[in-house]
């Protein structure tokens, strides 16, 4: 004999609950409830937050790139407005010097200079299909010696003409020094950091 | 029907419990059907709940004529079991939860029909089930995770694996103590200990990531509703991570490349990329201890970071088989 049993647990009050479902030998697994998450959402995988980082030392005023990204779960187009930086408490504030919007599900981890040898198309008046969508960012500061970082970016965009606002969290450091060469560990470490900071300040668990 | 709450007791400093009790929480008559079954606030949920970090792990054990099925399963009852994760947040505030699907049936024991009979078929006639320490506990090192690291000098790659690192492992049951196991659901196993790893890896790493877990055999008292006359479950994590000793597979597009996912890049001389995910990979062969082979169904943490650093002279690529960066293994342009 082979049946399945599949149900759904129901929780009735705080602490008591109960279960509900089909019993038999052949029945589908209810869908968990949840609720409306909204047209437009920080990338999360199984409904957590992922806070992603990157960091590249740069000279001072040189982009260091990065990529933030948004997913779409509704068909309905989303179109972008505009962008503003998301600034990471404990650091200094960093320079807004790109937006786009990328064209291949290629992403930049981490990049140096602008173009970024990556596709783009200009982030205003860009419509988001339906799933992941991944922007690039540039940023950068001008005291060498100093980590100028990002938290993410606060985007504004229209759903059927009505106006929103996202956070999208997606962590980057721009580790300025006068010059570039072959090895910069502390940049690694202010990434940990800022993704640490960052954490917290959206109340993740470190 | 019963609906049973797996309280441990007598945890020792390895935090190894020297017994579980399985107590019965709600029991009904079920028939096909929706249904629904009442289970009242009592002082044994809310120790179960507490003792599990806000996790209670359930075991639900249904009769049918002269069958039975069962498995444990883990249930998030408080918000601090949450931890960051949503739909363990929407279960403890939506009071919703999927329940997978149950094993098939199989025969009951004599001695469980026995009381049923004469108990006229009441289910909440079923003593509960009492589990006591067999033998030793067992540390052994349980996969986590792979790492994948270009084989460019300069790439590396940092392994994190955070605290609160609650990792759901599958449970085995059996009739003999050494051998026979079958999976019975899975049990929800908090990093009590607080603990966190991580460790570096230099270029050309292709390994397995493992921590150290407990593990222990528990006899029942053979009780009707006891899903086996032994059990071996893992029962907590160091919440370690080290460098295994196997090597996973390489990557199976041959190249980042070639991916149809895309890929993600790193310049050289310093850039830096750090991986988020919700879970891990799932493996069916996390750990074989007295026997059995451990398996993690919905992954390990909430919380594992690889940082990957490009020190070398030229770009470095990550890939895997899903939109980056969200994948739960990360390729590169060698393996």
């Amino acid at each position: 004999m082979a049946c399945h049993v599949a149900w759904r647990m129901t929780l009735i009050t705080s602490m008591s609950f109960a279960l509900t479902g089909l019993a038999g030998c052949s029945s589908n697994p209810a869908p968990l409830t949840s609720s409306d998450p909204g047209p437009l959402a920080t990338l999360s995988s199984g409904g957590q937050v992922l806070v992603n980082g990157g960091g590249i030392p740069v000279v001072p005023g040189q982009a260091a790139d990065f990529t933030v990204y948004v997913v779409n779960p509704a068909d309905s187009h989303v179109e972008l407005v505009s962008a503003a930086l998301v600034p990471v408490p404990g650091y200094p504030e960093a320079r807004f010097l790109h937006v786009g919007l990328m064209l291949r599900p290629d992403v930049l981890g981490a990049g140096r200079g602008w173009p970024s040898g990556i596709p783009t198309r200009p982030l205003t008046g860009a419509r988001l299909p339906r799933g992941q969508s991944n922007i690039i960012i540039g940023i950068t500061g001008q005291a060498a010696g100093r980590n100028y970082a990002a938290a993410g970016i606060r985007i504004s965009y229209r759903v059927s003409g009505r106006l929103y606002h996202l956070t999208a969290w997606s962590v980057g450091v721009a580790c300025v020094r006068k010059v570039v060469g072959p090895s910069y560990p502390g940049c690694s470490a202010a990434v940990s950091k800022a993704v640490a900071a960052v954490r917290k300040m959206i109340g993740l668990p470190g | 029907m019963l609906v049973e709450a797996h309280i441990s007791e007598g945890i020792n400093s390895e935090d190894v419990p020297s017994q579980f009790l399985d107590i019965t929480l709600a029991s009904a008559q079920v028939s096909r059907g929706p249904f629904s079954i009442q289970v009242p606030k009592s002082r044994d949920l809310m120790r179960a709940e507490r003792l599990g970090n806000g996790w209670v792990n359930f075991s639900i054990v249904i009769d049918s004529g002269d069958y039975v099925t069962s498995q444990y399963i883990p249930v998030p009852m408080a918000s601090r079991a949450a931890n960051g994760s949503q739909p363990a947040a929407q279960e403890v505030l939506g009071h919703a939860v999927t329940v997978p699907h149950f094993r098939s049936f199989r025969v009951m024991n004599s001695s469980m029909r026995r009381i049923l009979t004469s108990e006229g078929g009441r289910p909440d006639g079923v003593v509960p089930c009492e589990w006591l320490k067999y033998g030793s506990q067992r540390e052994d090192e349980t996969r986590i995770g792979e790492v994948h690291t270009d084989t460019d000098s300069g790439s590396t790659d940092e392994f994190k694996y955070a605290t609160q690192a609650d990792s759901t492992i599958t449970v085995g049951v059996s009739a003999s103590a050494s051998s026979g196991w079958s999976g019975d659901g899975s049990v929800k196993i908090s990093n009590h200990f607080g603990g966190s790893g991580s460790f570096p890896n230099p270029a050309g790493t292709l390994k397995y990531a493992d921590g150290d877990f407990y593990y222990q055999r528990y006899e029942s008292n053979n009780e009707p509703d006891c899903p086996g006359k032994y059990m071996n479950q893992a029962v907590s994590a160091l919440g370690d991570a080290f460098r295994g000793t196997n090597s996973p597979a390489a990557n199976p597009y041959g190249g980042c490349l070639h991916d149809p996912h895309g890929q993600a890049r790193a310049d050289p001389h310093g850039g830096t990329f750090d991986q988020d995910r919700g879970t891990a990979e799932g493996y069916s062969g996390i750990a074989n201890v007295f026997g059995f082979s451990f398996g993690g169904g919905t992954g390990f943490s909430n919380n594992i970071y690889q940082d990957y650093t490009n020190n070398s002279n030229v770009e470095q690529y990550y890939c895997g088989n899903g939109p980056m960066p969200d994948v739960p293994v990360i390729y590169n342009s060698s393996h």
